[in-house]
Formats: structure tokens, C-alpha cells, sequence
């Protein structure tokens, strides 16, 4: 349980939009997973079956309470030293492009920002986003494909 | 993976998510939750079969109030069609073989074990909350395993119509004697891949809890035998 609680929370903090409803979401996640357990196929990715079961306790708690994750800098990324040197991956991104970009993702269509973030930011594969958000792979890459076509004009 | 994409990845890892809190604790306490409320409803099914007569359908009220038990870190699950499981050793799925001292280390606890007459044994399995060994009741090996009690989901059995559940007291602790029929356990093969679960036919097995833990006696083993053993353990 440890080894997923934390992508089960981001995923579900992604989807619900504020982090009670993402501890909520989780842990309800968590209990009928052990609940369902013995409708598990074993021998298939437990990840996905997991954070299927969690995301539509995050969809269900999201409907509620009528709000979306609006995703920000952590404080040291919004505010770098200006000693420390930067890691590759900040080396990517200047401050102001990288500002844009978040914008712009926050800016998606939801379904299409769910994508990407899951993608991107929660690291999850194509088909696990797929079995997670419980559409089909092709739907995760044209989604991808038409958020990427946003996002573009922001970073470019 | 194009520039873009390599920009999003840079970008979630600087972007703000709240600290994930521990959900174990949390989650664990929903299950017990759960659980004393259905032994609640047990309680009125069974008020209630009583009230309406004995002879109505005590088998299927049987059958209803057994469908789910929590020992300790143990789910019993009745389910009509078992899940897929083979036949295989009493340590399948348990990894390699160690010394006491070593699977004591890596389960995070000291082992209570009965005292023997001969050597005691020799081999040992352990996951982080879980350690297991071979006894013997004469000739028969008998799998023990001994479970920490905050572990919230370690171990699952899923018995069919057939198998018997009997309530038991094992000494001063309260206990279940699983028999007859098919079951199957399955639990996680390491606590870090709750994914990788095991699936197999076990044999007759005592299930109780006792000092914040949850012990499992299996194998080819009577009722009075296992709760034999299970008093030489725990008192």
C-alpha cells in the first residue's frame, strides 16, 4: 500500500481538485480495492485497476464539490536561488516559459488537461491513463495529440 | 519523446501537489469500521433468523451471514467461484529461505513460536509485516505465519460454498478454523508490489489474533490439533 499511495493521491488530488477530497478519494480507493481484491486477475497490472478504482471515487467527490485542480509552482521552483545551480530538467524551462506553460495546461479542456497531467506530471503510461480514466488508448493519444497542439502555441 | 513533452515532465516536477499523507493508518481504521459494523449486522441477521424461525433456511442464512470476516490482517471472503489458484509448497510465493534472525529483520518483529521438543526450525520467510515458518504436528509440516497488526491488507482468503467457517477460541483469543471445500490465499508478495499477489489452494487453517497480531496455522491439520498448537503459541 505504501508504494502507491502517493501516485493514488496525486492522481486523485488531479482529478477531485483540493486535497481533502484527495485523501478522501484515496482511502475510499484503497478500501474497496481491498474489497474487490478477489476480483483482481492475477498476474495483471495492479496499478491501473488500483487508480481506476481510486479515480472514480476522485470523479464522484469532484462532482460535489464542482471545482478542478488549478496546479501551481511549488514555492522554491516558483522562486529559484539564485546560487543554485540549475538541474537539467530546469535547464528546459525558463522562468517565463514555463509560467506560460503551466497556464496554458491549466487552461485545457478538462478532459484534455486530465491527460496531460496524468501523463506528464503523475508519470503514469499511455495505457495506464487509458485504464485509469477508463476510456480507450486511442482516446488518451488523441487527446494527448490535441492538448500538445495547444500547448505548443503557449511554448512556442 | 518530443520538446515539449521533455518541457511538461520538467514542469511536473516542479509543480505544487500537498504532501500525500499517510494513508495506511487511515485506511485500516475504515476497514475495522466497516467490518464492526457488518459484525453488527451479522448480529441482527442472526437476531433476526432466530426470530423467524430455525427451520425456515438456516443454510442460506448461514451462508449470508458468513459471507465476509476480518481476522486481524486476514480477510475471509465466501465467494460462489473461487479466482484462479494452483497447488503449490506451503512457502510459495514467500521468497527465499532465511535464518531466524534475519527474517526477523526484515519483518520488523520478534517471531512467537511454541516451544519444541527437537531442534526448532531452521528456515524462515519474511515480508516487511509478515513471517513465516514450517512446524510440524508429528509428520504433518504446518505453514505459521504471524502477521503486525497494522498491516491493513496482507492477506486474503476466498473460500467457496463449501468450506466450513467455524468461530473459535483459541485460548483466551478468538480465532476462525477454515475446513473442508476449496480456498485460496493470496497476499501481497512483497510490500512493494501489492500487485503481485499469489494465489493458491491452502489446506485447513486456524486463523486468530492475539499481542496486536494475526497468526495462521495451515496445513492437513485437525480442529482440536490446530487449536492445540494455536494455545501452545499465544497462551
Amino acid at each position: 500500500m505504501h508504494a502507491y499511495q502517493g501516485i493514488a493521491f496525486r492522481t486523485a488530488y488531479l482529478i477531485a481538485g483540493g486535497a481533502t477530497e484527495a485523501e478522501d478519494a484515496a482511502q475510499e480507493g484503497f478500501v474497496k480495492a481491498w474489497r474487490a481484491l478477489g476480483r483482481f486477475r492475477p498476474g495483471a497490472p495492479f496499478k491501473p485497476w488500483l487508480l481506476r478504482i481510486v479515480a472514480n471515487e476522485a470523479h464522484n467527490r469532484r462532482r460535489s464539490a464542482g471545482r478542478r485542480a488549478r496546479l501551481a509552482f511549488r514555492a522554491a521552483a516558483a522562486e529559484p536561488s539564485g546560487d543554485a545551480a540549475p538541474s537539467p530538467e530546469a535547464s528546459v524551462l525558463d522562468s517565463e516559459r514555463r509560467t506560460e506553460l503551466l497556464a496554458a495546461v491549466n487552461g485545457l479542456p478538462e478532459d484534455q488537461r486530465l491527460v496531460v497531467a496524468l501523463r506528464y506530471f503523475a508519470g503514469l503510461s499511455e495505457d495506464e491513463v487509458a485504464e485509469t480514466l477508463g476510456i480507450a488508448p486511442g482516446t488518451v493519444k488523441s487527446r494527448t495529440s490535441r492538448a500538445l497542439e495547444r500547448l505548443r502555441e503557449a511554448y512556442d | 519523446m518530443t520538446e515539449l513533452e521533455q518541457a511538461l515532465v520538467a514542469l511536473g516536477r516542479e509543480v505544487e501537489f500537498p504532501p500525500t499523507p499517510d494513508l495506511a493508518g487511515a485506511v485500516r481504521a475504515r476497514i475495522d469500521r466497516r467490518a464492526r459494523a457488518r459484525r453488527w449486522l451479522v448480529l441482527a441477521l442472526a437476531v433476526l433468523v432466530v426470530g423467524i424461525g430455525i427451520a425456515m433456511a438456516v443454510p442460506d442464512a448461514r451462508s449470508a451471514i458468513l459471507r465476509f470476516f476480518h481476522v486481524g490482517s486476514v480477510k475471509v471472503e465466501r465467494v460462489d467461484t473461487l479466482p484462479a489458484a494452483r497447488e503449490a509448497p506451503l512457502t510459495a510465493g514467500l521468497g527465499t529461505p532465511r535464518t531466524r534472525a534475519e527474517a526477523e529483520r526484515r519483518a520488523g518483529f520478534r517471531m512467537i513460536l511454541p516451544k519444541f521438543k527437537g531442534a526448532p526450525p531452521s528456515r524462515y520467510y519474511a515480508l516487511n509485516g509478515l513471517i513465516a515458518t514450517v512446524i510440524r504436528s508429528g509428520s504433518t509440516p504446518l505453514l505459521l505465519t504471524e502477521l503486525r497488526g497494522d498491516q491493513a491488507w496482507l492477506g486474503k482468503k476466498i473460500v467457496d460454498p463449501q468450506t466450513k467457517v467455524e468461530g473459535v477460541s483459541v485460548g483466551s483469543h478468538g480465532g476462525l478454523f477454515l475446513s473442508g471445500g476449496r480456498h485460496v490465499l493470496m497476499y501481497q508478495i512483497s510490500p512493494s508490489d501489492v500487485g503481485q499477489l499469489f494465489p493458491r489452494f491452502a489446506g485447513n487453517v486456524l486463523l486468530w489474533t492475539a499481542r496486536d497480531r494475526t497468526f495462521r496455522l495451515e496445513g492437513e491439520v485437525s480442529r482440536d490439533e490446530a487449536l492445540r498448537l494455536g494455545r501452545l503459541i499465544t497462551g
